[in-house]
């Protein structure tokens, strides 16, 4: 009813370790924005490059936008830019 | 629709042709029924009329005739005789005589009619003159004696019979001449078909016709539908229950499915080849990403929790309402400590505290907790008890505990200090962290006993008081709005697309700012969030009115509030009355959606559907 008017819905501080990705296939949300950790220092850490790219490769095959949040670093904005994150507050 | 429409033009087409083929198939057979009956009444006539001639007894023909006209397609039939041959027994019976008594003789004929001659075998042959070619009798003239006794009859001897059918219908059929030496023969049929015999044929075909395919598609849809269909379907549940149980994380045994059909078995050996490597990735995944997961939650030293799962941990505490103590401590000297004897006599001194602690917990069954490591010298413990006196005595093993350091590391003496506070239910992780940190600040300045508690009746008394601004705050809907996560798209001039809103709460007595979280876990205790969240988005449906807002606006409903069914009623009625409803975007924190992940995965499908309304 509610998506149906387009009314939609967001998870944030989005982290796979509290919500696994699959969980997210029952719950399908429009937005996911990330939890904070995971996109700070995201170039120097291959563990969060990982989890992130799962995040998107999942996002991508549910119609799911996926937004970055506080990333400081430009190297970081560009990664997500290439990512092709929906956006990213800064 | 397209299969029966296919069916049932195959149906029609099948009975078109097929009727069409039957009918001339009766036609014809009907033709082949009318020639062998001329063929066998023109035997039987020419030979009843071989008889006739011998006899010269037209009666019995003509019986016979009238019999086969009312029974057959024999018509019209004319029998003309050229030679006639009889005997003394043929005239005295036409006299009724008996030809043993009585002496024939003198037998004649009117000379105009023509002459009788005697044949070898004592025969009278009668030779027709013209004129009496086409006569239909001629009168015989003869003498019987008998004992000196004698008598002339003059008798006629009938040489032309025609018998016409009695027919309903004005039709004449073409006469048929059989020629023969001593008579001819005309014969006509009637051979004509009876159209309306054929359509009541054609008919009966098309009703068994009908009455056998209707009986076929009956016993094919009973066979189908009881046996083909139930089988197929057994087998395929038996399928979609093999891979919901490997869907689900089961792993059943091969010869725990049943299938019948031939292809459902190949296609049941692909499907267990692919859920054994979806299995085996799955496995691999998994494994890979406990091993991510653990790195992102562990501390590389001291194999400790680190910081970010204290965090967790404390929120899974805020949201199943327990209550414990959380115990901030550091080595403060640890910066000294690196510089003097070596960052691996350091990190050695570190291990070995972390390990005494986590011994301590597991020895000590009555204690309850976990220790972690945040960064450096600085640890936290989340303690599950709720009695001070518990604390304290539980502080003062463990200082009795990190001293026995000393005697493996004598550089270390009393460097650690401890700051203790209740879990405060309206408090924030940071504000818990901090509230933590301030005691250690104490117990460092005072240096007495290492440690310092919060007093938890003193929290209880400042929670209190802040339960009556809230109330009053969501009474007077005294409060602002502001905007924070501003977040632009990657545009080449990036554009704003989205702020979560979030309001400005200020305490009417004392001025100061409540923080957000600590006021919605106040509402949430006491009841009335659902409220706060309704005028949270009046408030700023009112500033998108406004135009002050273009993009999508994001807006943290609690958990209560999402769970709750009238709020999502008035939820619906509102997006119905509201259209710039389309502007705000719902968000929920992911620990809590994690928390209480049924809930949201049944507003999920309220959402999606029309099942709440």
């Amino acid at each position: 009813m509610l998506a149906q008017h387009g009314i939609e819905m967001m998870i944030k501080q989005y982290d796979p370790i509290d919500l696994s990705i699959e969980s997210l296939n029952d719950l399908k949300p429009n937005y996911l924005r990330l939890e904070r950790n995971l996109c700070q220092d995201f170039k120097k850490d291959s563990t969060k490059q990982h989890i992130v790219k799962q995040i998107l490769l999942f996002a991508e095959t549910h119609n799911i936008k996926v937004i970055g949040d506080s990333v400081k670093n430009e190297q970081d904005y560009l990664a997500f830019e290439m990512l092709g994150f929906y956006g990213t507050s800064r | 629709m397209k299969p029966f429409i296919l069916a049932a033009s195959f149906i029609i087409l099948l009975l078109g042709s097929s009727s069409g083929l039957y009918y001339h198939y009766i036609k014809d057979s009907a033709f082949k029924k009318i020639d062998s009956s001329k063929q066998w009444l023109t035997v039987s006539t020419t030979h009843l009329a071989q008889e006739t001639i011998v006899n010269n007894d037209f009666t019995s023909f003509q019986s016979t005739i009238q019999a086969l006209q009312q029974t057959t397609i024999l018509r019209d039939v004319q029998l003309v005789i050229k030679h006639l041959f009889f005997d003394d027994k043929t005239l005295l019976k036409k006299i009724s005589l008996s030809h043993e008594a009585w002496m024939v003789s003198d037998v004649t004929l009117d000379i105009l009619d023509g002459e009788i001659r005697i044949t070898n075998n004592g025969k009278y042959e009668l030779i027709l003159s013209q004129h009496s070619q086409n006569a239909e009798s001629v009168n015989i003239k003869f003498q019987i004696i008998k004992d000196g006794v004698i008598k002339d009859f003059m008798i006629p001897l009938q040489l032309k019979k025609t018998i016409s059918a009695t027919s309903k219908t004005d039709q004449n059929f073409a006469l048929e001449e059989i020629n023969e030496n001593d008579f001819s023969l005309s014969l006509s049929f009637d051979t004509t078909l009876n159209e309306e015999i054929l359509k009541e044929q054609l008919y009966h075909y098309l009703l068994f016709f009908i009455c056998i395919g209707g009986l076929f598609t009956f016993l094919s849809y009973f066979v189908y539908r009881y046996f083909i269909r139930n089988s197929l379907i057994y087998s395929v549940n038996e399928l979609n229950k093999y891979i919901t149980s490997i869907l689900d994380g089961k792993m059943v045994k091969d010869s725990s499915v049943t299938v019948t059909f031939k292809e459902l078995k190949e296609l049941h050996a692909n499907t267990l080849e692919l859920t054994k490597k979806f299995v085996n990735t799955s496995n691999e995944l998994s494994i890979s990403r406990d091993i991510i997961f653990q790195k992102e939650r562990s501390d590389e030293l001291t194999g400790l929790p680190n910081k970010k799962s204290f965090e967790n941990d404390l929120k899974y505490l805020f949201i199943s309402n327990k209550s414990g103590y959380v115990i901030y401590l550091k080595m403060h000297k640890i910066g000294l400590f690196t510089k003097n004897y070596g960052p691996e006599i350091v990190d050695s001194l570190i291990e070995s505290f972390a390990q005494s602690i986590q011994h301590y917990f597991n020895t000590n069954k009555n204690r309850n907790g976990t220790i972690y490591r945040f960064f450096g010298g600085e640890f936290a413990i989340l303690l599950y008890d709720t009695i001070a006196s518990n604390v304290n005595s539980f502080l003062k093993e463990i200082i009795a505990l990190t001293e026995t350091l000393s005697e493996q590391y004598y550089f270390f003496d009393h460097a650690i200090y401890y700051g203790a506070t209740p879990v405060d239910h309206y408090g924030t992780i940071e504000s818990i962290i901090q509230s933590a940190q301030e005691a250690y600040e104490i117990a460092f300045k005072e240096k007495s006993k290492f440690y310092f508690i919060v007093d938890a009746e003193n929290q209880a008394e400042l929670n209190e008081k802040l339960e009556t601004t809230v109330r009053d705050i969501i009474k007077r809907n005294d409060f602002v709005l502001q905007y924070l996560h501003d977040t632009f798209n990657f545009d080449s001039s990036p554009k704003l697309i989205m702020q979560e809103v979030s309001p400005l709460l200020i305490d009417s007595f004392t001025y100061e700012s409540i923080p957000k979280d600590k006021f919605i876990s106040v509402a949430e205790k006491i009841g009335i969030i659902t409220e706060f969240d309704k005028m949270l988005i009046l408030k700023t449906l009112e500033q998108i009115e406004l135009g002050e807002l273009t993009h999508r606006i994001c807006i943290v409903l609690s958990i209560s509030s999402i769970t709750n069914r009238s709020f999502i009623s008035w939820l619906e009625t509102t997006i119905e009355e509201n259209k710039l409803m389309k502007s705000i975007v719902f968000a929920s924190v992911c620990y809590s959606v994690a928390s209480n992940h049924e809930s949201f995965k049944y507003l999920s499908v309220c959402w999606h559907s029309t099942v709440l309304k």
